[in-house]
């Protein structure tokens, strides 16, 4: 068990150390040099030299591949290029982190919700009209990206009909919109995957074996099936939070929300590289450990996983 | 070619491409789908060179007329000819980027797949790794770095998007190696490169259809979103992704510029995802539910 854990763990470093590595080494090769970027109608070369010595970019690849990666170490991912006043990046990305992850966790529970309840219906309605029509939402679901489904939520229900604000953040009305949409394609994959593993379970024996003995259905389905079949639905909601933060680089940007997404968006605009790494490094490593804990829980909950049938079940 | 392909579930000989198109066709969704995307690439591949698209041809916010079928937009450039040309550069690059995972995710997973050892372990790590790091964040990267423009959106989607086929195939191509007829091949002496190719590759090919048909699907939202963010295609050339950027600051008093595009946008990864799942269904009648 501890073997297990320990190599997950070690596994999750490397890859952590891997996305850093690549990031950091994208952003040595791109063309142009972001002091001149930085600085575009100055062409005083002491200027563009300090600037460049303050932030690193005057040092050979190596040694500056160093530093960047002890200053990760040390929760440090330098400053922003775009602008010397601007707190360092890590500071500012961790005081906009928590409305990314409020706006996540209220779309993971609706897209839970509804995901789980209607994958539970079709499988229980197995090849009925109900079934079909589930399942052909769940297509939609997945087939529409946020980018589309935003701004059309906004001209529906928030110019036409007027029930909710257009955009902004701060009060509870502002996050239902933004969180349906970025429900939406979690939701989704939560509901196939319950159907199918439902369908799954309810023909194994012990469940006919439940039937059998005379047990109530509700007993059957809420004790015997969904407590079995809810494995691979949590492995599901794992990708899903990794689609949750992706989205939300989209999702924030059209609702105007003080977010990581938002902020690595407008950093685009600037080519500001040193935001743009330091979000993706985070975003990527708040996936990665997302992954471990619910690798480590899936082990931890059945005994299967730890002795290396994960590779034949996945 | 001399080999029997069989399905690698049953052992049964394939009932051949006539089997799949017919059970395909028997099913409503995925012929609506077909003619659906039939429409779709005839309209990327026609329209564009009749209209120009470059040039405002029309009034300013023009309802639709027989000349402007869906009427013009902000600058008076005719929308059907926008959509058209969005269409071409959308599915042109999620089709050629498909095609490089393909080969590339085909290459690297019977490789893995049938030597095993060391090379399946390093091709493994490092496709893992791709699998860790949600792709639309890589492929921003990377799309920034390159400073968007078409080559350049090929590059990340086809860099990011191959992990996928790589493990797939890679699994396939593991379970067939301990086949009988590939022990048999080899015991004949066949050489590996002719049992990966002639013996593995026809029968993981279904698998690759499927999984490549769904890819299409997210390659072309992977590349709308990118155009959305305002670093895929850069103008004056359009994609749908651009076009709903575009069409968001008029919003209010013409939502139809957000519509149109956004209504082709749905209706093609709709189908694509229709038709993969009907493609697996048709391929593998059994797994069918």
């Amino acid at each position: 068990m501890l073997r297990f854990f320990a190599n997950r763990v070690v596994h999750a470093l490397i890859t952590v150390w891997a996305i850093a590595t690549i990031t950091f080494f994208l952003a040595y090769l791109a063309p142009g040099d972001p002091a001149q970027l930085r600085f575009e109608h100055s062409n005083s070369p002491a200027l563009l030299a300090s600037w460049r010595h303050e932030h690193g970019l005057d040092l050979a690849p190596l040694p500056r591949y160093v530093r960047y990666i002890d200053g990760l170490l040390h929760g440090d991912m330098g400053r922003p290029f775009a602008s010397d006043a601007a707190p360092p990046v890590l500071q500012y990305l961790i005081q906009r982190f928590p409305n990314t992850a409020l706006l996540a966790a209220c779309a993971i529970v609706v897209a839970f919700v509804f995901g789980v309840t209607s994958g539970i219906v079709a499988a229980l309605k197995h090849n009925t009209w109900i079934d079909r029509l589930l399942m052909a939402m769940v297509l939609v679901g997945v087939s529409v990206p946020n980018f589309v489904l935003g701004p059309i939520a906004i001209a529906v229900f928030a110019m036409n009909l007027n029930w909710l604000p257009v955009a902004g953040w701060g009060a509870p009305e502002y996050i239902v919109l933004p969180a349906l949409v970025l429900a939406c394609r979690p939701a989704a994959l939560i509901a196939r995957m319950t159907r199918a593993s439902m369908l799954e379970t309810l023909q194994q024996d012990y469940i006919r074996a439940a039937r059998a003995r005379g047990l109530p259905p509700w007993r059957i389905l809420g004790i015997h099936a969904l407590k079995n079949a809810f494995l691979p639905v949590l492995t599901s909601a794992g990708v899903s939070l990794g689609y949750l933060l992706a989205g939300s680089f989209v999702v924030e940007t059209v609702f105007h929300i003080p977010g990581v997404g938002e902020a690595s968006f407008a950093s685009i605009g600037q080519r500001d590289y040193s935001m743009m790494q330091g979000t993706t490094v985070l975003l990527a490593t708040i996936f990665v450990t997302i992954n471990l804990v619910i690798d480590l829980l899936y082990a931890a909950i059945d005994p299967r996983v730890r002795f290396g049938m994960q590779e034949s079940a996945s | 070619m001399s080999t029997v392909t069989t399905n690698i579930n049953t052992g049964e000989p394939f009932d051949g491409e006539h089997g799949v198109a017919r059970r395909l066709m028997r099913n409503p969704f995925a012929a609506a789908s077909i003619v659906v995307l039939f429409a779709i690439i005839l309209l990327a591949i026609f329209a564009p060179a009749r209209v120009t698209y470059v040039h405002a041809t029309a009034g300013l916010f023009e309802r639709p007329s027989s000349a402007h079928w869906l009427g013009a937009d902000d600058s008076g450039y005719d929308i059907l000819s926008r959509i058209a040309v969005g269409a071409r550069v959308s599915l042109g690059i999620a089709v050629s980027a498909e095609i490089a995972i393909v080969v590339f995710g085909c290459f690297v997973g019977l490789i893995a797949g049938y030597f095993g050892g060391m090379v399946d372990t390093v091709l493994m790590r490092i496709t893992d790794m791709m699998f860790a790091f949600p792709d639309i964040l890589l492929a921003i990267l990377v799309a920034v770095i390159l400073r968007g423009g078409l080559a350049n959106i090929f590059v990340a989607l086809a860099v990011t998007g191959w992990p996928g086929i790589a493990r797939l195939v890679r699994a396939q191509t593991m379970s067939l190696r301990r086949r009988e007829f590939i022990d048999a091949a080899r015991a004949l002496g066949v050489p590996n490169g002719q049992i990966i190719l002639r013996h593995i590759l026809p029968n993981v090919q279904s698998t690759v259809v499927v999984a490549s048909t769904v890819d299409i699907a997210g390659l072309v939202v992977a590349e709308s979103t990118l155009s959305f963010l305002g670093i895929g295609v850069q103008p004056p050339l359009v994609s749908w992704g651009s076009l709903i950027a575009g069409s968001l600051q008029y919003m209010d008093i013409h939502p139809e510029l957000l519509y149109y595009p956004a209504l082709f946008l749905m209706l093609t990864v709709l189908s694509i995802n229709f038709l993969g799942d009907a493609l697996r269904d048709a391929l593998d009648p059994r797994r069918a539910t």
